[in-house]
């Protein structure tokens, strides 16, 4: 009758997907399949007629193996029940012909071939190679916990480094008071012992000292923006502005001519964009204060995604080849006897805008002025 | 000086904190009656007349205490702890006096009962005002608890 098919049955159980092992009801093997046979690195004539636990035991080495015992119990659920049973994903040691073992995962299916009495002829092992899934699988999970720790990893160095940016600003705060002290008392009781040159040199030491509380200072709140949870709310930038010019740069105390457009609201830390706002336009009327007619100019629009707000202004300027330079700390274009600062300001500014997912730009050109647009997300 | 006569007491490990900070009270006249301790033990021991000021019978009521933070061996806000829990010392003012800005310590001095935080300015001149001004404040302006 097969010949009349046509059919190479053999040929078609060769063919089929997966791996295949015949048992008989006693579990001794009665066929297997070249793919089964080369996965398991064994040959026919060395397993046909053999028990399988015997030709294939668990390996002496891992006394954690559970192959076997979940193979068997598998199999005599079949030979009970007569129905298939499927078995979760297993790993398996194979034996290679020298005798070590290699590692693989399998998902067998066992299925019973019934006769019409309904007894078990046999059973088909059914078995899934499913080594490279799981080792993908191993891989992602390895990366993701690598990530993980890599993160927190990092979180620690960040609190380490904010705790030690800290712990150093306050320690060093101290001996400069007492410095500054010293020299204020040597100036105010022994003025009159000191001609003008060692007055001088004291200024010098005070005003050194001075300077260095100031770096410590914005320093400090560096690290605490660094540190510090975003409280982010809608707000209206007209108010912000306005009360940051009324509150810091009277109208009648600064040279410079404001132009301030309306500008759009964002969501943000109104306190931290306070700080900002300050920063940018003590700047501006820093920088163009030696100009003839100095201007500044504030407006804002959208633009891909963001409101970007801007502060023109006509002074000083500068070279844009220094302009990563800029938003560093300790970072300054102009020399302290030209214009005052210590440099954090706008690493201050970038900090604070990067925090809500913004950024800050400029454009500038000696003697033309400079232009800074920050970005905040629209939310 | 008899311990009821103790007006303000500096607890100040640094020698040179404390001239500072007594040179700015005495511009104001109310450091005639300070007493500077320079370790947490000591004082806490000068307080409730124990160690080597066991068997003083005269009773402390002082119109301020100024605290640093870090200090040897017991620091400033276990004295503090020990201060504010125990009802005999509990009104004593007391003022942290500190480069500490860390807002840890800030927010459990006034967990502590703490009466005033001040953190110590670098700049000397903006020092003196801060502490000449406490000082008038605690000692002469305000109006202690009468036990």
């Amino acid at each position: 009758m097969h010949q009349s098919t046509g059919i190479d049955f053999k040929n078609l159980f060769e063919s089929a997907p997966g791996l295949y092992l015949i048992l008989n009801p006693d579990l001794t093997i009665v066929a297997v399949s070249e793919n089964y046979l080369r996965a398991t690195m064994t040959s026919r004539e060395n397993i046909i007629g053999r028990a399988l636990f015997e030709v294939f035991p668990d390996n002496p080495d891992d006394p954690s193996a559970t192959g076997v015992s979940n193979l068997r119990t598998s199999l005599m659920l079949v030979l009970q029940n007569k129905a298939a049973h499927t078995m979760a994903v297993q790993k398996y040691d194979i034996r290679r012909p020298d005798g070590s073992f290699e590692e693989r995962h399998w998902s067998p299916l066992n299925t019973p071939v019934m006769n019409d009495a309904n007894e078990v002829l046999w059973i088909i092992h059914r078995v899934e190679d499913v080594t490279e899934i799981v080792k993908l699988k191993e891989n992602e999970i390895k990366q993701e916990n690598e990530l993980r720790r890599t993160n927190e990893l990092l979180v620690h160095l960040n609190k380490e480094l904010e705790s030690f940016t800290y712990s150093v600003s306050h320690d060093l705060r101290s001996p400069l008071r007492i410095i500054d002290g010293y020299a204020d008392i040597l100036v105010s009781d022994y003025k009159k012992d000191l001609d003008e040159d060692g007055q001088r040199y004291l200024d010098v030491i005070r005003a050194n000292a001075r300077r260095m509380g100031q770096l410590i200072d914005d320093l400090l709140n560096l690290s605490y923006i660094g540190r510090k949870e975003l409280a982010v709310h809608p707000t209206d930038m007209n108010k912000l502005i306005h009360s940051i010019i009324d509150e810091q740069f009277a109208l009648e105390n600064i040279r410079p001519k404001l132009s301030i457009e309306h500008l759009l609201p964002a969501t943000c830390d109104s306190g931290l964009l306070r700080q900002v706002w300050i920063n940018l336009l003590s700047n501006a009327v820093k920088y163009s204060g030696k100009v003839p007619s100095p201007m500044i100019k504030i407006g804002s629009f959208q633009k891909d995604g963001m409101v970007v707000y801007f502060v023109k202004d006509n002074g000083v300027g500068f070279d844009m080849k220094y302009s990563d330079k800029l938003f560093g700390i300790f970072q300054r274009l102009h020399k302290v006897t030209e214009f005052e600062g210590t440099g954090i300001g706008l690493a201050l500014v970038k900090r604070i805008l990067t925090k809500h997912g913004g950024d800050i730009r400029v454009e500038a050109e000696p003697d033309k002025g400079a232009t800074f647009y920050f970005s905040l997300p629209i939310i | 000086m008899e311990h009821n006569e103790v007006e303000i007491l500096l607890v100040e490990d640094n020698p040179h904190e404390a001239e500072l900070t007594i040179r700015s009270l005495k511009k104001q006249n109310i450091a005639n009656r300070l007493l500077h301790l320079d370790d947490g033990e000591e004082a806490l021991n000068f307080i409730f007349s124990k160690g080597k000021y066991a068997g003083n019978t005269k009773s402390f009521q002082p119109k301020l205490i100024l605290l640093d933070l870090k200090l040897p061996k017991v620091d400033g806000l276990e004295i503090l702890r020990q201060l504010k829990a125990n009802e005999h010392t509990r009104s004593f003012p007391i003022v942290v006096l500190t480069s500490s800005k860390e807002e840890k310590d800030i927010i459990e001095s006034y967990k502590l009962g703490v009466n005033s935080y001040i953190v110590k300015p670098v700049n000397f001149e903006a020092f003196t005002r801060a502490v000449a001004e406490l000082g008038l404040y605690w000692v002469v302006l305000n109006q202690p608890n009468q036990i």
